[in-house]
């Protein structure tokens, strides 16, 4: 059975897809080192458009009024031109009120695509622009180690790594928060405390790396201003031992947070990844897999803190205490204890 | 295609769903059609396969393996026709149900007529209306034009003006369409459906062929009165599986494979449920409920005229925190058999987004996906019933109409624990009324058999005859008014072997007559205080015919609709003796 996987790892090739959108406008070169907030393309997926009807405006007929637009599709204009006329005694024109580009003529009438604010897309990740995909965006390779977590609020932001519990269980209360932590990367455990969030705010953290939080912070995480990811789960979890060990290693190192929605179809989800440098190029993660002993694994029970073990046999169809029947394995979490696991429960991290 | 069983034709079927790809076998055993056995894998539509042919290879390699029978070629083509050693399958078909959700806008003349048979039809499609533009909008035209631009829809369903009726107007919406599709750029143009005034089909052509891939269906109302939604749940069907196609790659080659006959699941789901009612010998209804891991899907049958609901929101994964409201929450709270607090719940949900293969394993967990289950069941039944054709006669407004059978399939319910536990979410989730049979397809074949009807109608009607649908028993639901206490039946049951029993039915009660499986009997209905039994009108009493199934004859009284207790302690005992009286 093919298994769902969830990279942690200390050193890795990682290779990111950064695309626009709609199409727009690519702007690094290949080869370029970028930091994760760069922005490396941008466009406008929410275009305003404005129509202003020549032919009301020239009082003349339809084939009449489109003969007099000097403007072609694709045209940048600017507020005050005249896009069509003089005609007639009063040498009546039409100007645009506003800047824009052409977008579209029809029936006399021209349709503006209003010049507006555009979306730009940040890196999300630092390194190097490996492609670039004509109009649609980038692919970036970084060297470093990376942990992927299970739910973002779509921020990006680099920022020194402060991690702020002594063991993974440790939850984060906004006494932990000081001066310290100004302006850097909070790394924390299970968050129940809105006073966290508010103190990070208050602080200007530049992203906070937590084990779970309480559902009813959900909203309020949301809408702060730096880039928020969960890597466990919600409601009380801790933060799970190979992450715990991973991050305590790399205090006040520069690290970057991609809090991306994770979204299976478009292959992205929240990730933090601490850039390094090494002599050799080490090799990709491993994306695919199939269940098979040895593997570490984590449980994704959906209201138990996620564990870490090793699988030691794949157990077939086994009935579980509630009654439902399901395929499973037998996973080691420490030399007295082991469990069985429905396979759907469960997730392999490299 | 005839299909006598002298040279009788295997089939596959490979059903993409969102979360598991499964790969269906049926073939002739001793002379009748037979399921043989399904193959599983993961679905791999998303990263980092981001291609359904992998999760299909696999599916067809675990049935390979199960079945000791080979289909696939070293290079991977699905051998076809049979070969002579056995080996690869005759006909081939499949369905689809994985994907995100289809983004669709509605454009019609009046809100309360063709833009709600709009909204209907888009229903039946793995996706939601998210913007509907009729006549009367008051925006400005660029208003509505950004709005739609910065949606980018999939589909834009064009709807409107009765035969022989306004012109004039449904040409304005269409004129605002090509508009609006010339702005968008050309690979992120949708495909249109136009479904209204037939007689412009040749200026809606000339409009809109030369910017978007333009779909026909017969007009959808027809008249004001008339709403005709077969031709246009047909396209829809074939738009769907043509936007997964350029959403998901590998889906192309499934569509060759079926030499063009890859169809939605819902859509195939709807077919089997409306060849059910035109077959079924009862003058009620169909009713087919398939609860899915990313889709709860309904369809409902009546002498052939099909309702289609498809229902992304209502799901067991990623969607499942559109639910996440005061109301909705104090909703699944009240359908739980123990007493679990809402933020729990609330947790459970978001959990359960981020890992929405996940399967319930404790107590809690259990509870709660069956309670959010009943919640879905209800809200996906309230909101479909509006649409049903006035030929779906039922004891008032807002009440399930008499249907026969009720089938249930789908990942969720055939996964569940026990055979009680998935009747009390149908009978909870569904409030049938009267007398119907409720039907477990266990094996998940109906939509399957949908796909199947059309190369091989023989095949469907042999499977729905053998054993791989589970008669879970008949249920009895009078309807009426009546304090709690009150006798609202008399029930006579005469068994085969001459015995009889004699019941006298509370209003309030819910209770088992065991009838084995194989065993049948005959039942006399006797409503008191002019209860509703669907034998023809309040009051009306008959006789009815009964086979065993798992659980015989369950006598439904609880009232309709099921109010449950305020008091939480009252209502967890309740809901527990009801199960209790199931078998647990």
């Amino acid at each position: 059975m093919l298994a769902p996987v969830t990279h942690i790892l200390a050193n890795t090739l990682i290779r990111r897809e950064r695309l626009l959108p709609v199409p727009g406008r690519v702007l690094v070169r290949k080869g370029q080192l970028i930091s994760a907030t760069d922005v490396v393309a941008e466009g406008n997926p929410h275009p305003k458009h404005l129509i202003l009807d020549i032919v009301r405006g020239l009082g003349l007929p339809i084939e009449k009024a489109e003969g007099q637009i000097h403007f072609q599709v694709g045209s940048k204009i600017k507020a005050g031109d005249v896009l069509a006329g003089p005609v007639g005694a009063t040498r009546r024109v039409v100007r645009t009120p506003i800047n824009g580009q052409v977008a579209l003529i029809h029936d006399g009438r021209i349709f503006v695509q209003i010049e507006g604010q555009d979306f730009q897309l940040q890196a999300g990740l630092p390194g190097e622009v490996e492609e670039l995909i004509p109009d649609r965006g980038v692919i970036i390779q970084a060297i470093g180690a990376l942990l992927q977590g299970v739910w973002g609020n779509g921020q990006i932001q680099t920022g020194s790594l402060r991690l702020r519990i002594s063991s993974p269980e440790q939850e984060l209360v906004a006494e932990m928060l000081d001066d310290t932590v100004r302006e850097c990367v909070v790394v924390g455990g299970f968050c129940r405390d809105d006073r966290v969030i508010s103190t990070a705010s208050r602080l200007s953290v530049k992203g906070m790396l937590l084990a779970s939080i309480s559902v009813d912070l959900t909203s309020q995480t949301s809408k702060v201003p730096f880039p928020l990811i969960v890597a466990e789960g919600f409601g009380k979890r801790a933060m799970n031992s190979v992450a715990f060990d991973l991050l305590a290693k790399y205090e006040n190192q520069e690290v970057s947070l991609n809090a991306e929605t994770w979204d299976r179809y478009r292959g992205v989800r929240p990730e933090m990844v601490i850039p390094l440098t090494t002599a050799t190029i080490p090799p990709a993660p491993c994306e695919t897999t199939t269940f098979t002993p040895g593997q570490t694994v984590r449980t994704t029970q959906t209201l138990e803190s996620g564990r870490i073990g090793s699988l030691v046999s794949l157990l077939g169809f086994v009935s579980f205490p509630d009654g439902q029947r399901a395929q499973a394995a037998k996973i080691r979490l420490d030399a007295e204890t082991e469990i069985m696991v429905p396979l759907s429960n469960l997730e392999v991290i490299t | 295609m005839t299909t006598s069983l002298i040279d009788a034709d295997s089939l596959l079927v490979l059903d993409v769903g969102d979360i598991k790809t499964r790969a269906i076998l049926f073939d002739v055993v001793e002379g009748r059609y037979r399921y043989l056995a399904s193959g599983f894998s993961t679905t791999t539509a998303g990263s980092p396969f981001n291609n359904v042919g992998e999760g299909v290879r696999l599916a067809i390699n675990d049935l390979e393996a199960i079945t000791g029978r080979k289909l696939l070629s070293q290079d991977g083509r699905l051998l076809m026709p049979t070969l002579q050693d056995g080996s690869g399958v005759d006909t081939f078909s499949a369905i689809i149900s994985a994907g995100p959700p289809l983004k669709i806008v509605a454009v019609g003349l009046l809100d309360r007529v063709s833009l709600d048979s709009a909204r209907r039809i888009a229903g039946s499609a793995y996706g939601q209306v998210d913007e509907a533009i009729g006549l009367n909008d008051q925006r400005k035209m660029e208003e509505r034009i950004d709005t739609i631009l910065q949606l980018r829809p999939d589909l834009i369903i064009i709807a409107g003006g009765t035969e022989d009726g306004a012109v004039h107007s449904v040409n304005r919406l269409v004129d605002f369409v090509s508009l609006t599709c010339r702005l968008l750029p050309e690979s992120q143009r949708p495909e249109v459906l136009f479904a209204g005034n037939q007689a412009l089909r040749d200026e809606i052509e000339a409009k809109l062929a030369p910017t978007v891939n333009l779909h026909f269906a017969a007009n959808i109302r027809p008249s004001i009165e008339d709403e005709e939604l077969d031709s246009a749940l047909n396209q829809m069907a074939h738009i769907t599986t043509t936007i997964r196609a350029r959403q998901l790659s590998g889906v192309d080659k499934l569509e060759g494979w079926s030499h063009g006959g890859l169809l939605p699941a819902a859509s195939a789901f709807g077919r089997i449920i409306r060849f059910l009612s035109k077959t079924y010998p009862s003058k009620k209804g169909v009713l087919g409920v398939e609860l899915g891991s990313s889709v709860t899907t309904i369809a409902a049958a009546f002498t052939g005229w099909l309702t289609l609901g498809v229902y992304p929101h209502l799901c067991q994964g990623k969607n499942l925190t559109t639910l996440l409201n005061p109301t909705n929450l104090e909703s699944i709270v009240r359908w739980l058999s123990i007493d679990i607090p809402s933020s729990t719940i609330r947790e459970y949900m978001m959990n359960k987004c981020l890992y929405p293969a996940n399967i319930p394993i404790t107590r809690e967990e259990l509870a709660i996906e069956q309670a959010i289950i009943r919640h879905q069941l209800r809200f996906a039944i309230e909101s479909i019933i509006s649409g049903f054709p006035r030929k779906a006669v039922s004891v008032g407004k807002g009440f399930l109409p008499w249907v026969e059978p009720i089938v249930a399939t789908g990942e969720i319910l055939t996964q569940v624990s026990t055979y009680a536990q998935c009747v009390m979410m149908l009978l909870d989730g569904l409030q049938p009324t009267g007398t119907t049979t409720l039907i477990l397809d266990q094996n998940q074949l109906s939509s399957a058999l949908g796909a199947a009807a059309g190369i091989n109608p023989a095949l469907v009607v042999q499977i729905l005859d053998s054993n791989a649908f589970l008669h879970l028993g008949t249920v009895i639901s009078p309807v009426g008014k009546a304090r709690p206490g009150t006798p609202i039946l008399r029930l006579k049951i005469a068994y085969d072997n001459g015995q009889t029993t004699n019941l006298d039915v509370l209003q309030g009660t819910f209770e088992v007559i065991t009838l084995a499986q194989g065993q049948s009997a005959r039942l006399q209905l006797q409503p008191l205080h002019l209860y509703d039994v669907g034998m023809g009108a309040p009051g009306r009493g008959g006789n009815l015919k009964v086979t065993g199934g798992i659980f015989g004859v369950i006598i439904d009284a609880r009232g309709r609709p099921l109010r449950l207790p305020d008091q939480p302690n009252k209502r967890l005992e309740l809901m527990n003796k009801w199960l209790w009286n199931l078998g647990g």
